[in-house]
């Protein structure tokens, strides 16, 4: 456990520096943008006067680095302000998105897992034959396929002609029916954001697979009898995991941000959309707040990939040592 | 790979450790055909890129209808109506025209910020790669910022603040392809300096520079581009979701994400004709995959599936 | 040639090709050979002689593209090769067990030896449950000479030493009391001491346990310390074949007398060292007629148009031409 908990102490410390640096890009980015807060949020009409009252109320009139200061002192304590259309804190409303994002993506993740493993298991135990063709087929496409249109697609064949899944939003806000209810909305968004990561994550089992099926100690394991099966899911698969590991880290991120496409076609109310309509309407401290908020969930679960990582594999501890 | 956070890139790296042995131009280009001539998907998908590309240059003289053209009276019409092969958008425009006009974006915003991100993104890795020491810390750790964001989060961040319009478009995805690239670059770089004729080449007293173009390049670079070509197929679907979002082209200029956009109230009303757009992204970033996948079989045969 | 005891594994003309895109490789071409109780029959040849292949046939583990095509393999009163998949996975382990080179690579990397022991001993039901399986595990490691198996036990494969993890080898192999061990040159990628060592250990493990063992090597020197009988192969046959100590003193195959003339003399410190003149093998493009004549120094014409058979001279086998008058 020891060399774990100090590689985790390890990255933490540098992310820290990481963290600033993007704090510091992100701040800039938004300085950069066109377009002044004080003229969008009292409209064209309002006197010169009125603009720099606001501005210097807002503290819009101070040095860059110092806004940047204290911009980052408060973020630190978790106050992000308060957003300037929506009129509450910044915290509450990327809290509440970002609490229905990670369930829609959590969900996308096992969805594409679950795929991904079947379609790469199938693929890989059955190579060169028909079946090994069709799976890597299917794959590929899905990992081709555009996330925004798979969901339109969705929505015009299980929502219009068949009714049979709700067109958008997170719940029936009627009639709010707890989890099943969830699910029920939640089916037709986990299927058109899990398609690409489910094709991608086939492919990369079916690869694993078969490479660790080439190593020398599998035929071993064949001559003492073990039978076929016991050799898969007893001893390739769990050494064939450090590439798929990484590559549904990879995914994660994927996911984590091109939600954002999905959230828009079903009205989702997570970070994506809460970031796209901040962006749309100006409102700096959503966007600031919020763009930092996903970048350090980012980062923590790719760092959160590298442990698993070395959890699986004793080799790459002793490596720490 | 386990120090440092990783690629964002949208599809897997590669793992380019190794560069390929240097491989002569025209052997390359036989050994091409062959793969093609043997892999029916990859060829049948370089056949129909070649006839979109056709397509897209030639547009103006298809004797298609005018894409910026309203029909009112022709609004959502279905496909096979007359005069409209593959019916009309919400305002009456002829979808076939504007499919075809679109597709000149759509491939622009699809490749152009692969050919430059590629590049400038290989050219700093490959820099960074060979020289090592503060120069490379110093590049890998400011990429390393980027790398903090989800790839298509920073794009649309970059995009939303810069405003609409192509050109911005282009501009954020290349701002979000370089790191990747680069790093990839860098692997490769490093993996090609401790080699034989590179250390051959600095007993002997040759300028870095010399070293870089002569050596280091054409061998780092197989890999590094065949990266980038897989790049393309998802970088399309990208840029599409963007003006999708209304990010990217704006209107009344056809791009296919920003048709399926504007045609999504329709949905209920003309199903096929609202998805339809949709149809030449999947298709042109599946041939582009199909096509990468061989180029990558070629370029960097240890990752062949 | 008639033996005392009976034979335990015979092999009849068997024969295993690899299809490739640029030919067929015929990797084991006819070969015939009889393990008899309780004797170890040394298989020697250089890489490419087709001897590893000769061994993976017998166990039907031929990875592909390589196929046995022909032949029989005799043991249990079986035809090994008519076997269903199942059966003959049956067998392993059980009838006829392998070792290995490189015992570091036949391991699994994730998992501690422990877990590895305890799967093969419960597969064969040597043992019933995992604490069974953990004192039989112990048993069988001291059995090998392991002078510490709690802590071997515990550990992973990248923990231990090669020498090590080959005494884990066979004890795994000899785990479910097998008839037959086909041990593919165990001791090639250890160092010159710990082989020592283990030709030690597999010779008194053969003795006390009545095993017959195939030992494939191109060592001569091995073959001498644990073979009764030696199988010389070159190019996918047998060549020579007869009772160690006449075989290796009285070499009758060219092939064979060159062999062991390349064998380096303590005794000849300034003396240049042996070679056999011509080019290794190309499997692909196999002369007609005996595989050694491109490199043999009594090359005649009939030794060319067909392969030589196998005839029995003074107690032995040999391949050659020369004999033919002598039978």
């Amino acid at each position: 456990m020891g060399p774990i908990v100090a590689f985790t102490a390890k990255r933490l410390l540098l992310l820290v520096p990481i963290l600033l640096g993007a704090s510091i890009v992100v701040f800039v980015l938004v300085q950069i943008a066109p377009g002044d807060e004080a003229t969008m949020l009292l409209g064209p009409l309002a006197t010169p006067q009125a603009r720099d009252e606001l501005r210097h109320h807002l503290g819009l009139d101070q040095p860059i680095p110092f806004q940047y200061a204290i911009w980052l002192w408060n973020s630190l304590h978790l106050d992000f302000g308060m957003s300037i259309n929506k009129h509450q804190s910044v915290v509450d409303l990327i809290s509440e998105a970002l609490k229905n994002t990670l369930i829609l993506a959590v969900a996308s993740a096992i969805f594409a897992m679950v795929v991904g493993f079947a379609l790469g298991t199938l693929a890989a135990t059955r190579q060169f034959t028909r079946t090994d063709r069709v799976a890597m087929g299917v794959a590929v496409l899905l990992a081709a396929i555009p996330s925004y249109w798979l969901g339109i697609m969705l929505v015009v064949l299980f929502s219009i002609q068949l009714h049979l899944f709700p067109s958008g939003g997170m719940e029936n806000y009627i009639d709010p029916g707890g989890i099943p209810d969830l699910l029920w909305h939640l089916m037709l968004p986990v299927i058109a954001a899990g398609a690409v990561p489910a094709g991608i994550i086939a492919r990369t089992v079916r690869s694993s697979l078969l490479e660790v099926s080439r190593l020398d100690f599998v035929l071993a394991l064949r001559a003492s009898g073990l039978p076929e099966r016991a050799i898969l899911w007893g001893h390739v698969l769990r050494n064939a995991m450090p590439p798929i590991v990484n590559m549904i880290g990879l995914q994660v991120g994927y996911l984590l941000s091109g939600v954002i496409f999905v959230e828009v076609v079903f009205s989702w109310p997570g970070i994506g959309r809460l970031v796209f309509e901040a962006i749309g309407q100006r409102d700096v401290p959503v966007i600031l707040g919020a763009v930092m908020v996903v970048s350090v969930t980012f980062v923590l679960i790719n760092l959160a990939v590298d442990v698993i990582h070395l959890i699986l594999d004793p080799r790459l501890r002793a490596e720490l040592a | 790979m386990i120090a440092g956070p990783r690629a964002t890139a949208v599809v897997e790296p590669l793992d380019t450790a190794s560069a390929g042995a240097p491989t002569a131009g025209v052997n390359l280009w036989k050994e091409f055909r062959g793969r093609l001539s043997r892999d029916r998907p990859a060829a049948v998908s370089l056949a129909f890129l070649i006839l979109v590309a056709v397509a897209a240059v030639a547009a103006p003289i298809l004797g298609l209808r005018d894409p910026l053209d309203i029909h009112a009276v022709d609004r959502l019409a279905s496909p096979f109506t007359t005069g409209h092969l593959l019916g009309a958008d919400e305002q009456g425009r002829d979808m076939l025209s504007r499919l075809v006009w679109g597709s000149r974006t759509s491939l622009l915003t699809g490749i152009l910020p692969v050919v430059v991100g590629g590049g400038v993104g290989g050219l700093l890795g490959l820099f960074a790669g060979y020289y090592g020491g503060v120069p490379r810390t110093l590049t890998m750790r400011t990429l390393d910022v980027f790398f903090t964001f989800p790839a298509v989060l920073l794009a649309i961040a970059i995009a939303a603040i810069l405003g609409p319009g192509v050109r911005n478009l282009i501009f954020a995805l290349i701002v979000v392809l370089i790191p990747a690239v680069a790093r990839v670059a860098e692997n490769a770089a490093v993996a090609v300096r401790s080699r034989e004729y590179v250390e051959a080449a600095r007993a002997s007293g040759a300028s870095g520079l010399k070293i870089i173009f002569q050596h280091v390049l054409p061998n780092a670079a197989p890999p590094v581009i065949a990266y980038c070509f897989t790049l393309i197929g998802p970088v399309i679907v990208v840029a599409a979701g963007l003006s999708f979002l209304g990010l990217g082209q704006e209107p009344p200029y056809p791009e296919w994400g920003l048709m399926l956009n504007r045609l999504l109230p329709s949905i209920f009303v003309a199903p096929v004709t609202s998805a339809l757009p949709g149809v030449p992204i999947l298709l042109t970033a599946l041939a582009f995959d199909l096509l990468g996948n061989a180029l990558r079989d070629l370029l960097d045969p240890r990752l062949a599936e | 040639m008639s033996s005392p005891n009976g034979a335990v594994l015979r092999v009849e003309n068997l024969q295993t090709n690899f299809v490739t895109s640029r030919g067929t490789v015929r990797a084991v071409d006819g070969v015939s050979l009889e393990l008899h109780e309780r004797s170890v029959l040394a298989l020697l040849g250089e890489s490419g002689s087709g001897k590893t292949m000769t061994g993976l046939s017998i166990m039907r583990l031929v990875p592909d593209p390589g196929k046995v095509v022909g032949g029989h393999v005799w043991f249990d009163g079986k035809d090994l090769l008519g076997l269903n998949p199942e059966s003959m996975r049956l067998l392993r382990g059980s009838g006829i067990a392998m070792v290995f080179q490189n015992p570091r690579d036949r391991l699994d990397p994730s998992l501690t030896i422990e877990a590895q022991l305890a799967e093969v001993l419960l597969l064969h039901r040597v043992a019933d449950t995992r604490e069974a399986a953990r004192r039989r595990s112990i048993d069988l490691l001291r059995e090998v000479q392991v002078y510490a198996p709690e802590r071997v036990l515990k550990s992973h494969p990248h923990e231990l030493s090669g020498g090590l993890l080959q005494r884990v080898m066979i004890a795994m192999a000899l785990s479910a009391k097998p008839e037959v061990l086909i041990a593919d040159e165990p001791t090639t990628s250890l160092d010159v001491t710990i082989q020592s060592e283990i030709l030690d250990l597999l010779a008194s493990l053969q003795r006390t346990r009545g095993m017959s063992m195939l030992f494939i090597t191109h060592d001569i020197q091995v073959a001498r310390q644990v073979a009764d009988e030696v199988a010389i192969m070159y190019g996918g046959h047998i060549v020579e074949r007869g009772p160690a100590d006449e075989v290796l003193d009285r070499p009758l195959h060219p092939y064979t007398q060159a062999l062991l003339a390349c064998v380096p003399r303590a005794t000849d410190g300034s003396a240049r060292l042996n070679t056999i003149a011509g080019q290794p093998l190309n499997l692909r493009e196999l002369p007609r007629g005996c595989r050694f004549a491109p490199r043999c120094p009594y090359v005649q014409e009939r030794c060319l148009p067909e392969v030589p058979q196998l005839l029995d001279v003074k107690g032995r086998r040999v391949r050659c031409v020369l004999y033919e008058e002598q039978r």
